[in-house]
Formats: C-alpha cells, sequence, structure tokens
C-alpha cells in the first residue's frame, strides 16, 4: 500500500519542495498533513489517499481537462491577460480613519463594500506583523483597512481561505496573487466532497504581481538595509527605475531591483500570470498616474461588485487610456516569454513545465500574429 | 542444594542489594541504567532501618568518586552501573585502584549481552584486566547476593575496589535465596591525613608495583575460593569452562544430550584474576576444552594464556570457544546472549549428535505460524510529551527544508530514531553524544557544510553528559540548537529522580536545576515550553530557533506522562473522547491521522464502524490529538467528575 | 523433571508480577524456581515474556530452551503466537486472553493484524490443548484492568495443569500485592479459576 502511487506523493514530486511551489498555500489546512510557516510548505507524514483535493487544488498540478477550459493563466491561454469584460481605472473614495493604500486604495474599497452588502461574512487578507505578511481572516471594515499596503513577500493567503471554509458558514471574499487565484479557481470549481466546508469563497479579487519574494530573501534584505526598523510601506515604481523603494517611517531606502531579484521565489519565475486572470476582478498599479489602480473585470460577479462599489460611491472609475492598455498587455505577455524561457532552461524536467511549454506554442504564436495587439 | 524454609524469592539485582547490606555497605550509589537500576533502589528501602546513605548520582564516575570517599575513611559502599557507565566510571577506577583503601568498595556493572536496552553490547570483565581489580561473577541470584556481600569485605581486606559483574538475565531474573544477618554499623569513619591518597607520577610505580604484587595474593585466595566449582566424573577429559550463567546453560544441555557422564563442568566466580593453578589442574585433566561465557572470550583467552605459559607439563588440549567459532548464536560467535540452546548446538557438532526436534508436521506448523507474526516495536508512551516534542521537531525540519537532522543519545527519547518518533534521530550512541555531535557538525561550515542540526537531550542525561558539550559549544562559539527534554524523571531505567526532579529519591521536596539556568550563565538564547499545550506554538518554536544564530537552547518541559499517571491526585482524570458524529472516518481528507500517523497507542481505527476511538483504559488525556484533528472531533472530559454526577 | 511456563503479552499487562507470585508459589510449595525476565525499553509497548521454570534436581537457567514448553499463559493471542514459534512443541498447553492488541506498527497502517480465524488454527496447531478466554472483561468487569494478570493466574490455577494450591497462592496475593489492589487482584483470580466451567475448554 505504501509504495502505491497517491497524490501527495505526486504533489511531492511535482510541485511541492520543487522550484515549482508558489507556497500558495491551497493545500495547507485540507488535513492535519500539510502544514505552513511563513512561505514554508512541508508534509508530516505519507498519505495513503489516492486522489486527494491537495493535489486537485493545487495551481501548478495538471489539472481535471474537465476544469481545465475554464482556467487561465497558469493553465490555459485566454489572450495576453487573460479573458476579461471590461478594463478601466478606479480609486477609492473610502473616507474616515486614516488609512493607508498602495495605490488607489480600490481592492480595500470592494472588500468594505462587499462587506457592507452582506455579499461575503469574512476576507482573507494579508496583514502586516512587524515587517512580514500575515494572512488573516478578518471579519469587520476597520480589519480590512488596516491590512492595506502591498507586502512584496509571498505569504500561503490560501491556507487561512482553507481554514475559513470548515470554521464557519458563509461567504468569503479573498485579495488573492494570481497564483493563490487559480488555486482558489480551482477549488471552487471542484467542491470538496467530504461535505466539511461550510462556508466557500465567493469573490476573488486578483492582485497584478511580476513576482513576489521569498520570506527568507525579504528577510535578507531588510537584514541588509533596513535593520529592525519598521518598514511603513514599500513600492517598485515601473520601470526604467529599476529600484525597491522601502519607507521606514519617512526615510526612504532604495535598493537596486537587480539585488532584489536574487531573493524572488524560484516559483515566480516560471509564472505565467501576471494579472490574475482566474480573479473575479483584477486589479494592479496605473503607469504615470499615481493614486489610481488599472482593473480588469472577468466574471459577473467582479463585475457587479465593482458596479455596487461605484453606485454607494465608495469608488470612483475613468478610463484606461489605450497605450498603458497596450503596455499592460505587453508587460503581461513578456512575462508569460521570461517564464517559458525560464522553463526551458532548467534541469529538472517537471510536469508543470511540459504543460506550460505546450501552452508556450499557443501563446508564442498569437504573440507572433500579433492578434488583438 | 538444601532448601529451607528462610529462602525468598528475589530479582538478581534485589539479592545483590541484599548482599550490599549483609557486607555491611554503608553508602549506596549510582546512575540509572537498564539492567542495574533495581540495585540502588532497592538499597533505598534498606536506608531508614539500617541508617544506610542511598542517592542516585548526576553520573558514574561521581557516583564511584563519592563511593570512595566512603571507602578512603574507612567505610565500605557500594556502586552500580550498566556496561555503559563502565566507561564513563573507568577513569576514576583505574586511577583508584593504585591506592590502598581503608573501606571496602564495590562496583556493580550489569552487562546487556544481546543488548535489550543498550546501545553497545560491551564486556565490562575487561576493565578489571586494565585496572587490576578482581572481579567476580555470579551464576544465580543466590550466589549473587553471597559474592557481593563476601567482595565488600574482601576488598577492605586487601584495600582494593572489587568489581561483581552480573548481564540483564540475572539482574534482572528471579532465585531463591537465603537470607544472612545484617552485621550492626558501628565504625566512625575518618580520614587519614598522614595517608594521603594522591596520584602524583612519581608515586605510580611504586603504587602499581604494589598493586600486582596484592593481586597475586588475590589470585592465592581465588584458587581456593568456592565461588569456583567443579561437577561431574572425575576423571572427565571432556570438560566445559563455564562463567556465569553460562555453567547453568552448560549443565542443562549437558544433561538435555545424556552426557553427564563424559563431561565435566568447571564454573568459575573467580574472573579477575583467574585461579590460574585450578585451571591448570583442569587443563592436565582434559583433552577438550569448551567455553561457555556471555560476550567476549575473556576466560577462554587467559585459559589459552596459561595454557602456552604451562604447556610443557601439560597434554594436548583442544579448545572450543568463541575464537575458534565453536559456539555461537543465530549471528555469530561473541555477539548476542548465550543460552541452553547455543551450547547444545555446540555440542551437538562437537559430539556430533542430532539436536532434537519435533515431528515433521509440528515443524512445518511451525514455519507456517511465523509468516502470520508481526513485529511488536516499542513506541512512546500514552500521552508522553516526547510524542509531541519529535512531531514539532519534526515539523519544523521539514518547513525549514535543508535537510537537517537530529542526533540524540539515550533515554526513552532515543526511540525518536524509531516510527513513534517519526524517525527523526540520525545519530545516536552514548550518553550525551548527541549534544557533542552537534558541537563538532557546526564547525564545519567553513568546508561547506549547511544542514541545521538539533541535538536533543534528556534532562537526565543532560546533568550526566550534557553539560561539558554545553559548556564546549558555548566556549568554541559552536552554532547548535540543543533542544532538553525535560520529563522530570529518568523515565527508561524505570522513573529514578534526577537533578531536575522535584524531590529526591527519598520523597523529599527539592529546588529542581533547571537547564535553561545553566544555559543562559553561558549566553544561549532560551525558549522553555511545554511541547503538548499548544503543538502548532512547539512548531513555531524549533522553526524559529532553526532560524537563528548561535547557540540556542530550547526546553521542552512536561513531566513523563506514565510517571504522572503513578503520582498524579485523583480529582482530575482527563480522557480523549472522539465524537464518532464529528468523525467521518475513511472520507476525511486526514487519512486517519490519529491513529495512523500521531499513533498513539490510546488511538485506534474501528474498521466496521469506519470511525476513530480511543481507548479510555489507557489515553492519559494529553490533548495533542486534540489539537489535531481537522474535525475537531476529539475532547478531553473530565472522567472524574463524570463519575461523580452520575 | 520440571515444569517449564512462559508468561507473555504486551509491556504493560502485569505479566512481571505473575510471574514472580507464581514463582513464589512453587518456592512455597517446595520447587525449586527460577524466573527469566527482561525489562526497560520493552515495556514501552513491545512483546514481553517471563519464563517460570519449576523443577526439582540440579539447577536450572532463568531461560527455558526452544521447544521445550509445557504451559503458555498469554495476555495476548499474537504474542502467544509469538511464543509458541520459538518454546513450543507437540505437548504444550495454553492458556490464552483472546484480546488483541495491535502493535503500532498494525495501527499506522504499517503491518497487518492476523484474521483471528487464521490466528486461532495457528495457535492451536502449535498447541495439544488451548483455552481461549476473555480474561480483559473479566478484569474490566471488576472495575480495574491491572488485574488482568491476577485473572490470567486464577484461569491456570483453574485448568489443574500446575500442581500448585489455589489457598496458597491467595496468600501470596495477600502478602506480596499491594494493599489498595490486594482485594481485588483476590477477586480477579478467584473469577479466573471459575472462567474454567464456562469458556475454558480443557
Ligand atoms: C507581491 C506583490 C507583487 C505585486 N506586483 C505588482 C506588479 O508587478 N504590478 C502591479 O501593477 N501591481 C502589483 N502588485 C499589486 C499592487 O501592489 C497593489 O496591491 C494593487 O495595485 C492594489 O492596490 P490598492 O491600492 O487597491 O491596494 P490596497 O487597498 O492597499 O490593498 C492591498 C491588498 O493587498 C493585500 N496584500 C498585500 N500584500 C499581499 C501579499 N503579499 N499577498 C497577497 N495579498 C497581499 C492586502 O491584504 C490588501 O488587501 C503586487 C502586489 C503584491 C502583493
Ligand atoms: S503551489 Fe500552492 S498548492 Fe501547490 S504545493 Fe505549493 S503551496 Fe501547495
Ligand atoms: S509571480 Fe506568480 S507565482 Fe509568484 S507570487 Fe506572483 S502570481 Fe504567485
Amino acid at each position: 500500500m505504501c509504495g502505491m502511487q497517491n497524490d501527495l506523493k505526486r504533489l511531492r514530486e511535482e510541485v511541492l519542495g520543487t522550484d515549482v511551489c508558489t507556497a500558495c498555500g491551497t493545500c495547507v489546512n485540507l488535513c492535519p498533513n500539510i502544514i505552513s510557516i511563513e512561505d514554508r510548505i512541508a508534509v508530516l507524514a505519507d498519505c495513503q489517499i489516492a486522489s486527494g483535493n491537495c493535489y486537485r487544488y493545487c495551481p501548478r498540478t495538471i489539472p481535471d481537462p474537465r476544469i481545465a477550459e475554464a482556467l487561465c493563466g497558469d493553465v490555459g491561454y485566454g489572450g495576453p491577460v487573460g479573458n476579461y469584460s471590461n478594463y478601466l481605472i478606479a480609486r477609492s473614495r473610502l473616507s474616515g480613519k486614516h488609512s493607508f493604500f498602495q495605490y488607489g486604495g480600490t481592492v480595500t474599497a470592494l472588500l468594505v463594500e462587499a462587506m457592507r452588502q452582506g455579499l461575503i461574512d469574512y476576507a482573507v487578507v494579508t496583514k502586516a506583523v512587524g515587517n512580514f505578511p500575515h494572512p488573516a481572516i478578518v471579519k469587520n471594515e476597520e480589519e480590512i483597512i488596516s491590512a492595506g499596503g502591498s507586502k512584496y513577500a509571498l505569504s500561503p493567503t490560501n491556507k487561512e481561505v482553507n481554514r475559513a471554509c470548515t470554521a464557519g458558514s458563509g461567504k468569503i471574499g479573498v485579495v488573492a496573487l494570481p497564483c493563490q487565484a487559480t488555486g482558489l479557481r480551482k477549488k471552487q470549481l471542484q467542491p470538496r466532497e467530504d461535505g466539511v466546508e461550510k462556508a466557500s469563497v465567493s469573490l476573488i479579487i486578483g492582485l497584478f504581481c511580476t513576482w513576489a519574494l521569498s520570506q527568507a530573501g525579504w528577510r535578507a534584505l531588510l537584514n541588509r538595509h533596513v535593520g529592525s526598523r519598521f518598514v511603513k510601506a514599500m513600492d517598485i515604481p515601473p520601470p526604467p527605475a529599476n529600484i525597491m523603494v522601502i519607507d521606514v517611517g519617512g526615510e526612504r531606502k532604495t535598493i537596486p531591483l537587480d539585488e532584489v531579484g536574487k531573493h524572488v521565489r524560484p516559483g515566480c519565475k516560471v509564472c505565467l500570470d501576471m494579472t490574475a486572470e482566474n480573479a473575479d476582478i483584477s486589479i494592479g498599479m496605473v503607469e504615470g498616474k499615481a493614486g489610481w489602480n488599472t482593473v480588469i473585470t472577468r466574471t459577473e460577479q467582479g463585475a457587479s461588485m465593482l458596479e455596487s462599489a461605484v453606485g454607494a460611491g465608495i469608488i470612483e472609475t475613468g478610463s484606461l487610456d489605450q497605450k498603458a492598455w497596450d503596455h499592460l498587455r505587453e508587460a503581461s505577455l513578456n512575462k508569460k516569454e521570461q517564464a517559458l524561457k525560464e522553463a526551458e532552461a532548467r534541469a529538472k524536467r517537471l510536469p508543470y513545465y511540459e504543460r506550460i511549454i505546450k501552452l508556450g506554442k499557443k501563446i508564442r504564436d498569437e504573440d507572433k500574429n500579433g492578434t488583438e495587439r | 542444594m538444601e532448601l529451607s524454609a528462610d529462602r525468598i524469592l528475589l530479582m538478581g539485582n534485589e539479592a545483590i542489594a541484599r548482599g550490599a547490606l549483609e557486607g555491611g555497605a554503608a553508602y549506596a550509589t549510582g546512575y540509572p541504567g537498564n539492567p542495574s537500576s533495581e540495585i540502588v533502589e532497592t538499597m533505598f528501602g534498606y536506608q531508614r532501618e539500617h541508617g544506610i546513605r542511598v542517592e542516585w548520582s548526576a553520573n558514574e564516575i561521581i557516583a564511584l568518586e563519592a563511593a570512595a570517599a566512603f571507602a578512603f575513611s574507612g567505610l565500605r559502599a557500594i556502586v552500580t552501573m550498566k556496561q555503559n557507565g563502565m566507561n564513563v566510571a573507568s577513569d576514576f577506577l583505574t586511577t583508584v585502584s593504585l591506592n590502598e583503601l581503608k573501606g571496602g568498595l564495590v562496583l556493580v556493572v550489569c552487562d546487556d549481552p544481546g543488548p535489550m536496552t543498550s546501545t553497545n553490547e560491551q564486556d565490562s570483565r575487561h576493565f578489571a584486566k586494565i585496572a587490576q581489580v578482581p572481579l567476580l561473577e555470579p551464576f544465580t541470584a543466590s550466589e549473587a547476593k553471597e559474592m557481593m556481600r563476601w567482595l565488600l569485605v574482601f576488598s577492605e581486606q586487601m584495600g582494593i575496589p572489587c568489581i561483581l559483574r552480573s548481564v540483564s538475565r540475572l539482574s534482572h531474573g528471579r532465585g531463591a535465596v537465603k537470607l544472612g544477618p545484617v552485621p550492626s554499623q558501628e565504625i566512625k569513619p575518618s580520614f587519614d591525613i598522614e595517608k594521603p591518597l594522591v596520584g602524583l607520577p612519581f608515586l605510580v610505580t611504586p603504587n602499581h608495583a604494589h598493586l600486582l604484587k596484592k593481586m597475586k595474593e588475590v589470585q592465592t585466595t581465588f584458587d581456593k575460593s568456592p565461588f569456583n566449582e567443579y561437577t561431574g566424573p572425575n576423571d572427565a577429559n571432556f570438560i566445559i569452562m563455564a562463567t556465569g550463567l553460562g555453567a547453568l546453560y552448560a549443565r542443562e544441555a549437558v544433561n538435555m544430550l545424556h552426557l553427564e557422564q563424559q563431561i565435566g563442568i568447571l564454573k568459575i566466580g573467580t574472573i579477575w584474576p583467574p585461579p590460574s593453578h585450578l585451571i591448570r589442574a583442569y587443563l592436565k585433566q582434559a583433552k577438550d576444552v569448551l567455553f561457555v561465557e556471555e560476550i567476549d572470550p575473556f576466560l577462554e583467552d587467559q585459559v589459552k594464556v596459561l595454557y602456552a605459559e604451562h604447556a610443557s607439563k601439560l597434554g594436548a588440549v583442544s579448545f572450543y570457544g568463541k575464537n575458534t567459532g565453536d559456539i555461537y548464536g543465530p549471528s555469530g560467535p561473541g555477539v548476542g546472549e548465550m543460552n541452553t540452546d547455543i551450547v547444545l548446538d555446540a555440542l551437538g557438532r562437537i559430539f556430533n549428535k542430532e539436536i532434537s526436534a519435533c515431528a515433521s508436521p509440528y515443524e512445518d506448523a511451525r514455519k507456517q505460524a511465523s509468516i502470520l507474526l508481526v513485529p511488536r516495536e516499542v513506541a512512546f508512551c500514552d500521552g508522553c510529551p516526547h510524542r509531541a516534542s519529535f512531531l514539532a521537531i519534526k515539523a519544523a525540519l521539514e518547513l525549514d527544508g535543508r535537510k537537517g537532522f537530529v542526533v540524540g543519545d539515550i533515554g526513552c527519547y532515543g526511540l525518536g530514531a524509531g516510527p513513534t518518533g517519526f524517525n527523526q534521530i540520525k545519530a545516536l550512541h552514548c550518553m550525551g553524544s548527541g549534544m557533542g555531535n552537534a558541537c563538532g557538525f557546526s564547525q564545519m561550515a567553513s568546508f561547506g557544510f549547511n544542514q541545521p542540526v538539533v541535538a536533543v537531550i534528556g534532562d537526565s542525561t543532560f546533568f550526566h553528559a550534557g553539560l561539558p558539550a554545553l559548556i564546549n559549544a558555548a566556549f568554541n562559539k559552536a552554532d547548535g540548537l540543543f533542544i532538553v527534554l525535560d520529563n522530570a524523571v529518568t523515565a527508561m531505567t524505570g522513573f529514578q529522580v534526577n537533578p531536575a526532579s522535584p524531590f529526591t529519591a527519598t520523597g523529599k521536596a527539592t529546588r529542581p536545576v533547571l537547564a535553561e539556568d545553566i544555559a543562559r550563565s553561558v549566553g544561549a538564547k532560551i525558549t522553555v515550553l511545554d511541547p503538548i499545550e499548544d503543538i502548532q506554538e512547539s512548531i513555531h518554536a524549533v522553526y524559529a530557533a532553526l532560524q537563528e544564530e548561535g547557540l540556542r537552547f530550547l526546553v521542552f518541559r512536561r513531566p513523563c506522562a506514565t510517571f504522572e499517571k503513578k503520582t498524579r491526585a485523583a480529582e482530575e482524570i482527563l480522557k480523549a473522547r472522539i465524537d464518532p458524529e464529528s468523525c467521518i472516518g475513511e472520507i476525511c481528507g486526514c487519512n486517519r491521522f490519529c491513529s495512523r500517523v500521531l499513533a498513539c497507542p490510546s488511538i485506534q481505527y474501528d474498521k466496521d464502524k469506519d470511525r476513530a476511538f480511543i481507548n479510555e483504559d489507557t489515553c492519559n488525556g494529553c490533548g495533542l490529538c486534540v489539537q489535531l484533528c481537522p474535525r475537531q472531533a476529539i475532547s478531553l472530559v473530565n472522567i472524574q467528575k463524570e463519575g461523580r454526577s452520575a | 523433571m520440571g515444569i517449564n511456563i512462559i508468561i507473555t503479552g504486551v509491556g504493560g499487562q502485569g505479566n512481571v508480577l505473575a510471574a514472580k507470585l507464581l514463582a513464589t508459589a512453587g518456592l512455597e510449595a517446595g520447587w525449586e524456581v527460577t524466573v527469566g525476565d527482561v525489562f526497560g525499553l520493552t515495556q514501552r509497548g513491545g512483546s514481553v515474556a517471563s519464563h517460570v521454570r519449576l523443577f526439582k534436581g540440579y539447577l536450572l537457567p532463568p531461560l527455558i530452551p526452544c521447544r521445550s514448553l509445557d504451559i503458555l499463559v498469554a495476555f495476548e493471542p499474537l504474542e502467544a503466537l509469538r511464543i509458541l514459534t520459538q518454546f513450543g512443541r507437540e505437548t504444550t498447553r495454553a492458556i490464552i486472553n483472546d484480546q488483541p492488541v495491535w502493535p503500532i506498527g498494525v495501527q499506522a497502517g504499517r503491518f497487518q493484524y492476523p484474521e483471528a480465524q487464521e490466528l486461532h488454527s495457528a495457535i492451536e496447531n502449535l498447541t495439544s490443548k488451548t483455552a481461549f478466554i476473555n480474561a480483559t472483561r473479566v478484569a474490566k468487569e471488576l472495575g480495574n484492568i491491572q488485574v488482568l494478570n491476577m485473572v490470567m493466574l486464577g484461569a491456570l490455577y483453574g485448568s489443574g495443569w500446575i500442581p500448585l494450591s489455589p489457598r496458597t497462592f491467595e496468600s501470596i496475593i495477600q502478602s506480596s500485592t499491594s494493599s489498595q489492589l490486594r482485594g481485588l487482584n483476590i477477586k480477579a483470580f478467584r473469577r479466573g479459576l471459575k472462567l474454567k466451567g464456562s469458556n475454558l475448554h480443557i
């Protein structure tokens, strides 16, 4: 029995413990056997269950053909930025207590509106504890707002989603990086059959993402440049700046991206998804327009959520100019190209690489033909 | 041997303790270790009535040194240890033997052939030769008592420390023992400052010569000792020379093969120095000699030396022993425990005799049945804190991902090398070896070694042998993570107290020595926590320690569950209980995590009902499983309260 | 002449005390006795076996040779089989508490505990007479699983296979077991004695 192939074994061989894993956390807290601290995921013992949810939900495994159709990003190709219904710019009009947003605060405002409308009962966001990201289940506006601002190191958001799904009942909104959004979508498409989850994810707000740091790497950068001082905010200004900016209570530290790049998680370097193609709504920065967000609506859910927030006056919108849109698509394709090159270059052949390389043929063809460009 | 009404059944170790009492011991100490521990434990029982001072020492050499102080001052003392402890004590033994003792001093060492609880299979008799001290080896509980009594007096007479060697099977076996009188203690101890006992180099040679001279006298005494006994035909020319239990195995085998008329057995109880006149006499009579002894061919070697020295006056003799490969168990000569079957086989080969088997259908059934046998591996007890500690360590090492590993040493937690401890310990040798190894591993960084190393050590072992390693680590700036698994008793050897215990062996409250207090004083970073209380926190603590550098010292402190059960107040008896409604059996993705992975002996899985359940008879209510069930199906209930309200 | 008895079980089931009391009874009845025991590591849930030898004549070692077992008293059926495969012979008789205690490896799913049917017939093939009893139930009915060993010894005495008197044994329980358990131990022993009539088919 022990020698038999099973999903945990496959997950370990193909993803977990390889340079493919993104520490999204989708496989954690489904059972007591996969655990995590910071962005490290580990397995305690072998498992005899032939087909397991850990493998089914992981964004980097071979998807069940029945759901593959419905997925973009790392799983399928739906154009340079995936399937979408609309793109625009937006910013929050939340007023009141002091709050900090990364750019326009659209993410925070959307969550707040979803909670006010009763469309979600909890949200899973990423808080800063000290200078490190921690996923957290939050239940009110204040907590949502206090989680504003980007933390550029990875933390396994989806493990808290899994916990929220079994701990209570109701609907959950999640702020997810692209890989996390893919994991969540896979889970949504193949719900658990054991009936233990009483709550479910009903809103996935995706963040744009080019890469994220490992927490050990982030710690190394902090040690080198910041020491034990508290990081108020951080940002990666668009090219050609080529720096990471860290705001330590008024003082601005800049770190060259070359140095930062050394601490990017290896899993990010083979990621095809910059715009969270499997989210309900995806949000990032707007080049050259500080204080605003680029927003891509993808699903009915995402679009109506935005509409409702605009209606409530929490969010104001504008249109994204064509140049910026083209630029975004170019950047997104560029990430895909980089990832493909990296996957081709890696010595160890893993099923994930084979899969995206196959996908890559389609991407490159379309890229050459300049479809939609 | 005549039966008499005043014989009682005693364990070998109890008999040795009784011998110490009858031999007038004023002090007994040692370090617990299977199979020796019950000697000192029995002595505790004599303490009050007979005014003997009894205590557990922090390690064997300290025990021997403390006992020697009694002997320096004219009182008799005994020290007990297992064979590994002999190595620890030997540094002092080999120097103190060069001095004249005023009182009797006997060191009891219990060897563990075919180890049942040891990390080696050492034959401690060699130490008698190294230190040049007399050594006796008994063959029954009764003789063990008698030898102990006699040795205390003899040691005092000769002024030399003496050794009594036992083995597991004798120490833990039981036999009839006739009790003798207990002398009264009248001597007032004093140390004669006019006769310093110092081992300065210029004194060593004369003292050594003096010792060897005394050993000649010992040999003369041994030649006439009643501890050596010949049984069998007076003119037998096939002689078995046997020591200890070997004499009994030999007798049973000889009689089973009906060779009583052809074979004589010379049982030798005085092993060092060997009774050379006696042996020579039987070498003269013999044409063939078979040796039966535990572990090494110790007697065999000595007899061959004697034979060589006197060959011209002796006839031709064929020797059958371990060196010659004539007597061996399933693993070969000189390894494993001796028994009657091994002697039977050896005699069968020498005398060309068939060893009777059962009829073939029976032997076939035996073979068939063997296939059904599944091993019964030892496991941490129900509620053992070590289970949680090793789970935390394993989880943290897996999370850390740098192929870190655990080095450890001797104690219950040594089971951490097996499945019950998630196979975590990767190097395990002797007391304190893990911490010492860790010091070395941490010095290999400049060669590119980058695997994190965790050294685990028990509370008792920490005081026994971990302290020097801690200090060495601090001094040499070792980059180590030391984890003390402090359960407040020396559990493996039978729950003896140690410096971490809140009370002494006699039950008096005492201030426990806290390992972290010592570690703090050498500048280690300290974390102390209960491994079970919050397992996630335990995992985080180990993980966090792994990410740091320098000397890190983590104490997992929680009382030994089995010991606590024996002593716990009765108002709260917690048991874990699984709600069969919440447990969903096989469809739960946990894959029977509680019974299969956690593998607490109290948690079982009922295949028919497809539910896990807890055996409340054995559950210790530690609550570890409660925290890990993904369905929150397990809860702790106070059955005492339930009983009362019902 | 003599009787070779092995009391086997799982660490913690109380075989050591049982062996000690049985040997004491033998000694009082005028036999020469020896007990072979090992404790320590094996007590942590491992297999345990005490060799009890009652004999007259020359001294015997504490270990029973292979194929020399007269009577087996097993607190657990798998352990019974383990002993029989090494020490059993055609004339061996056995009293077995037919209540499996799963080895940790079985619990963890690494090994399979033999099916009851298979186990029983393997045991019967290696004995001349075997009584399977449920001493665990009796001990539980008495309210303390710790007295399992006394129930088993009761059954041994009840079998009539050993030349020792139950009356003397009760006085040994009186004088050598802890005061809290004394009364219960005697009750357990008596319940064991009576098991003869009901489910001890000898
Ligand atoms: C690792 C990382 C890389 C990114 N890379 C890009 C990029 O290349 N291009 C781009 O346009 N935008 C990128 N973004 C997104 C961008 O930084 C903003 O998060 C986004 O524009 C939303 O802005 P906002 O003002 O609406 O956010 P806010 O209203 O401030 O809300 C920020 C939200 O992000 C969540 N969050 C913070 N850190 C993390 C994290 N590590 N993991 C998951 N969730 C987190 C918080 O829970 C909070 O809800 C990245 C974000 C992250 C965390
Ligand atoms: S990518 Fe996510 S789901 Fe897959 S193994 Fe890594 S943490 Fe688990
Ligand atoms: S780059 Fe891809 S894999 Fe890395 S954090 Fe972003 S979305 Fe996840």
